[in-house]
């Protein structure tokens, strides 16, 4: 059966009972406040490519980012995630709008993914389908986890199962190769706050780096100290595996994560010694010489450089981690012009930065941003 | 749990994200000399601002407000006491005691007024300007103004301004009544008149003849406002039991504030940065912390940050 997914774009999240959110349910709406540049003014932005999110601490925006991954991550190999504990509690529910190429037939779908209860939190009926989301369809994934392994409810429908298929059918495939069944699904990346950036300490050998292949969420949270985790990993890997993915990943991130004028180039890896060199004015060096702050935009741009799929939800919390106020301002660049280039990618992040509240500028319309923004406020939250 | 857009624009945003008492001040280096005062620690719970659209003075402040605070219960608005009788209540600022005093109006909500004519009163009032005129003179005359001297100065050029302010309270209070009532005001008559080296009873029979000349009020009215005001401050003082002294101070918060640096620096010849000086004198006094505390407290933040753990 012939399946693809494209303008893959999260609606709203709904969350009840799940960390902070205790008192009713809570939705956020991914819709965006100010659309692309260009836009005709009666025109609704639509949802969100490039969306902040932002609270004081403990007020339940890393929960937000976690149920986003947690719902995605029940359709991992190993289902992982705050929603794979069956004791966990709580009701999420993740809606997303995309067009649906099933069997030579488009069509405009809400998928709803919901766990912790069987009837949704939040029900789409026709008329709601069309005037909200400008879909025709209502796809329903009700999913639960029983000894480790996740489940489809009878709530689920038919397209609902027919996703779910897919996702466990392409599990491990290459995301980016082309025509693979994985390049037309799903994906989520998530950057969480408490990543960690260590240079490899272990031995090196030729061996797919831990998060290599399909899956429907993904959680980078070290590079390093592990060579399997290590970005290391992944270029030595890719300079064995695909001399061509290599060379575009090794031009891409020269040029987002060096300042220009900084005369510092990634090179390709030493095939015997299994180590990636940076050039540098003061001479050859091997990668773990670069700062914390540029193997932070490293691990950021090489993971989503290569694990997207062209319908890719990226989630990094706290995104100003690690780096100085002119590298953050160089990364937050570098993203919109990933987000202008790539249609079916979303960027979802958070800040305590406000310096970056103000260089979002949720209101100023940019070419190929759909840009949105949710405040959890504390009287309300 | 707002979009963004339902907030405001993104400094409106910020504000809101920030959790802070953000509170809108009349010009920049007013959010200075409030920084001064209260000591850069009070940024943990409180910001000053100035507004973001219209420039600099009252109306910005209050426009900034109305703007900001359906979407954000913690933004103020602090403007000088003057103000108060451009919207009709200058009764507030002549009774106040407190710091700050609040206009109990709801087009005004959020918007706190100082207990000074502005902020250069608290200058006068809590730094040491009989000590920086003592000491701020060419070398050649070191030791000639003595403190007491300076005082005098003070007290002189105060009396002046406080005459000056309580004509434009007249004036103020006039036309807001014509306004309310649909007619044209006389417009606000400004202290800055009592800055030319004339005898002020000249310059008070000039202000008679423009009255007269205008027609829009009449010089009756004006000094029959001028001396309700004087009388209200002087029944209250008496009625606590206050003496001469606590007259003289009060005349220095209600005397237009930036006249009186004005005059006293031109009698002094000096183009000194008063300001400054006036304000370090300011700086870790009892007043600062008394003035930080009262703030919080109007801007209802104390318990809410657990300060008072």
């Amino acid at each position: 059966m012939e399946f693809a997914i494209t303008d893959w774009k999260l609606l709203q999240l709904t969350l009840d009972e799940v960390g902070p959110f205790r008192s009713e349910p809570t939705t956020f709406s991914f819709l965006g406040d100010t659309a692309p540049l260009g836009t005709p003014e009666d025109e609704p932005p639509g949802p969100s490519n490039l969306y902040m999110l932002i609270a004081p601490n403990g007020k339940g925006k890393t929960t937000a980012l976690e149920a986003i991954y947690g719902l995605f991550a029940l359709f991992n190999r190993t289902p992982s995630g705050i929603f794979a504990d069956p004791n966990a509690g709580g009701r999420a529910q993740l809606d997303v709008r995309g067009t649906w190429l099933v069997d030579g037939a488009t069509r405009p779908v809400v998928l709803s993914i919901w766990t912790g209860a069987r009837e949704p939190l939040v029900a789409w009926s026709q008329e709601r389908l069309e005037t909200e989301a400008e879909a025709s369809v209502w796809a329903r994934l009700c999913l639960t986890v029983i000894r480790g392994e996740v489940q489809l409810l009878e709530e689920s429908n038919d397209l609902g199962r027919l996703l779910f298929r897919s996702l466990r059918e392409a599990l491990g495939e290459s995301p980016t190769e082309t025509g693979s069944a994985a390049e037309r699904l799903p994906t989520v990346l998530y950057f969480p706050a408490d990543r960690s950036v260590v240079a490899p300490t272990e031995r090196r050998i030729v061996a797919s780096p831990a998060c290599w292949g399909y899956q429907p969420a993904h959680r980078f949270s070290q590079d390093g100290p592990d060579w399997e985790s290590s970005i290391d990993n992944l270029l030595v890997w890719l300079e064995w595996l695909d001399e061509a993915q290599l060379k575009d990943l090794l031009q891409r991130l020269n040029e987002h994560v060096f300042d220009e004028g900084t005369e510092k180039l990634i090179l390709r890896p030493d095939r015997t010694h299994l180590l990636t060199l940076v050039s540098t004015p003061t001479g050859i060096h091997p990668l773990a010489s670069l700062s914390h702050g540029e193997r932070s935009l490293l691990q950021l741009f090489a993971r989503v450089f290569t694990q997207s799929t062209r319908n890719t939800v990226v989630l990094i919390d706290e995104i100003e981690l690690h780096l100085h106020t002119k590298w953050m301002h160089r990364m937050f660049s570098g993203f919109k012009h990933i987000l202008e280039e790539t249609r079916g990618l979303s960027l979802i992040f958070t800040t305590h930065d406000r310096e970056l509240i103000e260089v979002f500028e949720y209101e100023r319309p940019e070419s190929g941003l759909t840009k949105g923004g949710f405040l959890i406020r504390k009287d309300l939250a | 749990m707002p979009r963004f857009s339902e907030v405001g624009d993104s400094t409106a945003v910020n504000n809101s994200y920030s959790d802070k008492v953000i509170v809108y001040v009349e010009a920049a280096d007013d959010a200075l000399i409030f920084y001064g005062i209260t000591g850069n620690q009070i940024r943990e719970f409180l910001e000053f601002h100035t507004p973001r659209v219209g420039g600099s003075g009252v109306d910005p402040v209050v426009a900034q407000v109305r703007a900001d605070r359906p979407a954000n219960p913690k933004v103020f608005g602090l403007v000088d006491g003057e103000a108060a009788a451009k919207f009709g209540m200058v009764e507030r600022l002549l009774d106040c005691t407190d710091l700050f005093f609040r206009a109990d109006k709801p087009d005004l909500d959020g918007v706190l007024f100082l207990a000074q004519h502005e902020m250069e009163n608290i200058l006068l009032l809590y730094g040491d300007l009989a000590e920086l005129i003592r000491r701020d003179v060419e070398l050649k005359d070191f030791g000639t103004i003595t403190v007491e001297a300076a005082q005098k100065r003070i007290t002189k050029a105060a009396k002046l301004f406080f005459l000056a302010a309580l004509l434009k309270y007249a004036s103020l209070t006039l036309n807001h009544r014509a306004w309310a009532n649909g007619q044209e005001g006389c417009g606000a008559i400004k202290s800055s008149r009592f800055l030319r080296d004339v005898d002020w009873l000249h310059i008070l029979q000039e202000v008679k003849d423009t009255v007269a000349t205008e027609g829009l009020t009449t010089w009756q009215e004006l000094r029959e406002e001028v001396r309700r005001s004087y009388l209200r401050v002087r029944a209250r003082l008496r009625t606590s039991g206050a003496g001469p002294e606590a007259l003289a101070r009060e005349r220095l918060r209600l005397a237009d504030g930036k006249s009186v640096l004005k005059r006293l620096k031109h009698e002094h010849s000096q183009d000194g940065r008063w300001s400054s000086h006036l304000l370090s004198s300011i700086m870790g006094s009892d007043f600062g912390s008394e003035f930080s505390e009262r703030l919080l407290a109007m801007t209802e933040i104390q318990a809410a940050s657990g300060r008072s753990h």
